[in-house]
């Protein structure tokens, strides 16, 4: 998944849901490459996730996958965090 | 979180931090990472680099890089979310070809407007920069030379602008590319209330019943208060979103109501409201009777075009000729109670006196709305020929219902799409005509609101005052008392600062053309490629004997232009501050050091004024066509001697009275205010002091009791701060302007009083022209305008069939310099395309990704046809956005100004779109 640039980049990510439209979009997010699915609200209108990735270039690719869902009203960023591999190139 | 590796750290982290930004409730490992990974992460609060919304962000840097961006959930802005360009904060920083090093034509080791770029120190930088100014200020005076700015200015370097051109070089010509974005408003504000800047704020979206955006495509444009809205939407039953526009934008998605208008007709769909409302008896006359007065002004004011025929092609001949002369069509003839005359040339003989306003009765306002029935509108609005017109009538009912319900209520957005037209003032002054009749303005959740293009064109373009006819806190160079108290907390000599107002930002382009201007300095804006009509300019730019500096963070069709490059420092690389479209100013620290020999436009203005001495700029000065009191006709006065009494000696240089004063001096650097961040425009300079916060307070004290008072410096960088909206009196900030229940400045027991100064004494008339007896003052009041519908100069004919729509996309930022740095935006909307409507493309013999031509009396440029998409535009007009400079669209448009405001429309002009054929090509 990731190229050797030796940064990770994690953001989260508020979407916005169409009423009704929780369970379709919850399983379409997670063919998003890099995207990940933590929590809903009650109302089942909005949707918390977070996308990784090596750059913020693959970063936007899944937002603007994520924006042209079904379901979706809208992709808003949240936080974007860049740090460096740990010292034994995990990630 | 032992055991664990950092990407999941990260992961966990950002899910507990996006859901408590939220309110979402988090599982309970998750529960405990509300915390950001500190590691050594220094984390400040700032302001997003990009729109005129605002955003309060958290950013974090380690080791002088950026590390981390977040939406700063303690904004009450955005709450802590960001649109896409979020991301781009950061990035924009990180270009690979960002400007490092001054450039300058060479040849033969010297400057040469034929030469090649060449690195060179500052030192060489400026002398050369310095040496063609004063050729070109003892060749043309003050008028010879002009500074192009930006309403992406901090406020600090608008005030630095503003004060080397004003009070330094004694010239006007300094002008923001806010006149491209929001001179309209302006001109509105100031005609209306006598006073700049909207009464609400963002807290009405929440407060109110019905949003209506008229032409501003807010899902692209605002994100994040579009978010505001749509969520406010889908949990407030009975909350209804009404959007007008002249094609199908992403903003029509969440609307209940979407009326496609012809271009310009909005208009008359504004007549038709006042019509319904007076006709439904929906006028809040408690209101009008107390606080409003009934206004109207000249019709026939020309377009803002060029008044000579310079370099004029044959094909421009026609749209030359409405300068001088305009046929009334016949909806305009009806629209304009002038029945009898469609099809007469009107001479456009009120060019000169196109701000000039009187009073008219009551009476006269419904005379003169009278011709806007719901058939005329219709009819004349209706912006799809293929919507059946009952369909279209009831969409304009079911708008009137709204406004004309005292228990609804309604806020009303707009941006260029008013703003950028031949009549943008008057549509700005008709808003205003419907929430003041009926009451809403002014009130929480009622409210007509101005919505800004750019991060600082309130904060900066129009409180600082980078205008060529402005001083601060909406001040003007013509007026004599203005002058006098501009002089007084400047400390010059009386007559310094020159009378005449300077040209407008397209009006130096011309003068560029005819020679007048020898000198430009560009900062912080693209304008060679923003300006309409771009190919004459860059032409003159590059052939005529000019000196063009441009000042920019990344290479574009402007630093092409130029003779010299100088490499800025941006956002997060300086200290700054922004001003946001709800009068709220957001300052921040230094975080990072800009790259190479890249430094902030305050050290540049301030190193440059050290170049000049008062016997270089302060002698007598010619000033082509200066007629004031107090002045000999032509020309400034000699004011070197009167320096002498403030302390001045022909050889102080401007850095030393302009800027280090003695009370910006005591302004010391370093400032516990830092908390350690560094301060590089004082590490170049060599000095001691702070500029940036000098500069500030210096600025704020225009304001301090005139409406606009703004906070102490520090004060901005309290912890629990997020921006305060001014006026900031005892602490406070004021949410609701005019109104006695939030605002300190109404005095006379309200409820309301519409304090501007500004155009109260008034002479009385009629709907045509005022009658000659004494003007009246209509101090506390505002102005309840009627402006008729009138057609813009340039419509589509047999030639030119199709209109032309100019504007931008979610994904990029004006001229692209910046976004189109980050790759994901590039490659997201990697060039601009000419939306078009399907059977329009395919009766040219164009498909979807096709290359045509599009082409008006101006120019022509290649561009790819897309008939889907995001934006479904009707037969008969096209868009395409102006963000590419390898598809120059401003080629192709018109340089037709509002003649009040001089704000250009690039909304509306004629072209032709066919196939580029083998042979064309």
């Amino acid at each position: 998944m990731r190229a050797n640039t030796g940064e990770i980049h994690v953001s989260g990510l508020l979407v916005a849901v169409r009423p009704g439209h929780m369970d379709e979009v919850t399983r379409l997010v997670a063919s998003v490459t890099g995207a990940a699915v933590h929590a809903h609200d009650q109302a089942g209108a909005r949707l918390v996730l977070t996308i990784e990735g090596d750059s913020v270039d693959a970063q936007q690719g899944s937002c603007a996958l994520l924006a042209g869902l079904p379901g979706v009203v809208a992709v808003d960023l949240v936080c974007h965090y860049v740090d460096a591999e740990d010292a034994h190139g995990r990630a | 979180m032992a055991g664990h590796s950092r990407r999941e750290f990260l992961r966990a982290s950002a899910a507990a931090v996006t859901a408590a930004a939220a309110g979402v409730p988090l599982p309970a490992p998750l529960a405990a990472l509300t915390q950001d990974p500190q590691e050594g992460w220094r984390w400040d609060k700032g302001v997003c680099r990009f729109c005129g919304t605002g955003c309060g962000i958290q950013i974090a840097t380690r080791d002088n890089k950026v590390m981390a961006v977040k939406g700063d959930p303690d904004s009450p802005v955005n709450r802590g979310l960001l649109c896409v360009k979020g991301y781009a904060n950061t990035q924009i920083l990180y270009g690979p070809d960002r400007l490092t090093r001054p450039l300058l034509r060479m040849k033969d080791g010297r400057f040469d407007k034929r030469g090649e770029f060449t690195a060179v120190s500052w030192e060489r930088a400026f002398d050369e920069m310095a040496r063609q100014f004063k050729r070109a200020h003892k060749a043309l005076g003050p008028t010879g030379v002009a500074v192009m700015g930006s309403g992406q200015y901090t406020i600090q370097e608008g005030y630095a602008a503003a004060k080397l051109v004003k009070a330094g070089w004694r010239s006007n010509n300094l002008e923001p590319n806010a006149r491209h974005c929001m001179a309209s408003a302006v001109a509105g504000f100031m005609q209306t209330f006598g006073i700049d800047e909207p009464a609400g704020c963002y807290d009405d979206i929440e407060l109110t019943d019905t949003v209506v955006s008229w032409g501003a495509n807010m899902a692209e444009m605002h994100p994040m208060l579009w978010a505001r809205v749509t969520a406010r939407r889908l949990a407030a039953p009975g909350y209804r979103i009404f959007h007008l526009t002249p094609y199908t934008t992403p903003t029509s998605a969440m609307a209940d109501v979407e009326i496609v208008f012809k271009p310009q007709t909005d208009m008359a769909i504004w007549n038709y409201l006042a019509r319904e409302i007076l006709a439904r008896d929906a006028v809040d006359r408690a209101f009008v009777d107390a606080h409003c007065v009934f206004a109207t002004g000249y019709t026939d004011i020309g377009y803002g075009l060029r008044d000579d025929d310079h370099g004029m092609s044959p094909a421009e001949k026609d749209t030359r000729a409405e300068q001088r002369a305009h046929v009334l069509s016949r909806e305009e003839a009806t629209a304009q109670g002038r029945g009898g005359e469609a099809g007469r040339a009107m001479p456009q003989d009120r060019r000169a006196q196109a701000s000039d306003h009187w009073l008219i009765s009551i009476e006269e306002f419904k005379k003169a709305v009278e011709p806007y029935t719901l058939e005329f509108v219709a009819e004349l609005a209706r912006g799809q020929a293929d919507e059946p017109l009952d369909q279209f009538k009831a969409k304009l009912v079911q708008l009137a219902d709204v406004y004309a319900d005292r228990g609804k209520k309604v806020v009303s957005f707009w941006t260029m799409g008013f703003n950028q037209s031949t009549r943008g003032t008057w549509v700005n002054e008709q808003a205003y005509m419907v929430h003041l009749l009926t009451g809403k303005y002014a009130r929480p959740g009622n409210s007509a609101f101005s919505l800004t293009g750019q991060p600082s064109a309130c904060g900066t373009a129009r409180e600082v005052g980078t205008f060529s006819h402005r001083l601060p806190a909406d001040m003007t160079v013509e007026s004599a008392s203005d002058r006098k108290r501009a002089e007084e907390i400047w400390r010059l000599p009386p007559g310094t600062i020159n009378p005449k107002t300077g040209s407008h930002i397209t009006q130096m382009m011309r003068d560029l053309e005819d020679g007048r201007i020898k000198w430009l300095w560009v900062q912080v804006t693209n304008p060679f490629q923003s300006t309409a009509n771009a190919n004459r300019w860059v032409e003159a730019a590059r052939t005529l004997d000019a000196f063009i500096v441009v000042s920019d963070v990344y290479p574009g069709i402007s630093t092409r232009v130029a003779d010299l490059v100088l490499p800025s420092a941006m956002i997060f690389e300086k200290w700054g501050g922004y001003g946001n479209s709800e009068r709220r100013t957001q300052l921040w620290r230094q975080q990072v050091q800009a790259p190479g020999e890249a430094r902030s436009d305050v050290w540049q203005m301030l190193e440059f004024s050290r170049r000049f001495t008062l016997a270089e700029v302060w002698g007598e000065q010619r000033v082509p066509g200066l007629s004031a009191d107090g002045f000999a006709d032509g020309s400034l006065p000699d004011v070197v001697p009167a320096a002498k009494s403030l302390g001045y000696g022909p050889d102080t240089t401007l850095y030393e009275v302009l800027f280090a004063t003695a009370a910006n001096r005591k302004v010391a650097w370093p400032d516990p205010v830092a908390l350690g961040h560094p301060n590089d425009t004082v590490r170049h300079l060599g000095e001691a002091w702070f500029p940036e916060k000098a500069l500030f307070e210096e600025y704020a004290s225009f304001g301090r009791g005139h409406a606009h008072d703004l906070a102490p410096f520090d004060a901005y960088f309290a912890d629990a701060v997020r921006g305060l909206r001014w006026p900031v009196v005892d602490g406070k900030e004021t949410r609701w302007r005019f109104n006695a229940e939030h605002d300190p400045y109404v005095k006379d027991g309200g409820p309301f009083e519409f304090y501007g100064p500004a155009m109260k004494t008034l002479p009385s008339g009629t709907q045509q022209a005022p009658a000659s007896g004494p003007p009246v003052s209509v101090a506390g009041k505002a102005k309840i305008f009627f402006r008729p519908y009138a057609a813009p100069p340039e419509v589509p004919d047999a030639t030119y069939d199709l209109w032309l729509s100019t504007g931008r996309v979610l994904e990029h930022w004006h001229s692209g310099t910046m976004t189109r740095r980050v790759p994901a935006l590039h490659r997201a909307v990697p060039t601009a395309l000419l939306y078009m409507h399907p059977e329009d493309a395919k009766a040219r013999g164009l498909g979807r990704q096709d290359l045509a031509w599009i082409e008006s009396r101006r120019g022509r440029i290649r561009i790819r046809v897309e008939t889907e998409g995001r934006y479904a535009v009707p037969r008969g007009l096209v868009y395409a956005p102006w963000f590419d400079e390898r598809v120059f669209i401003n080629v192709v448009t018109l340089d037709a100004t509002c003649p009040i405001s001089k704000q250009t429309d690039f909304k509306k002009c004629a072209v032709k779109v066919t196939r580029v054929t083998d042979a064309t090509a």
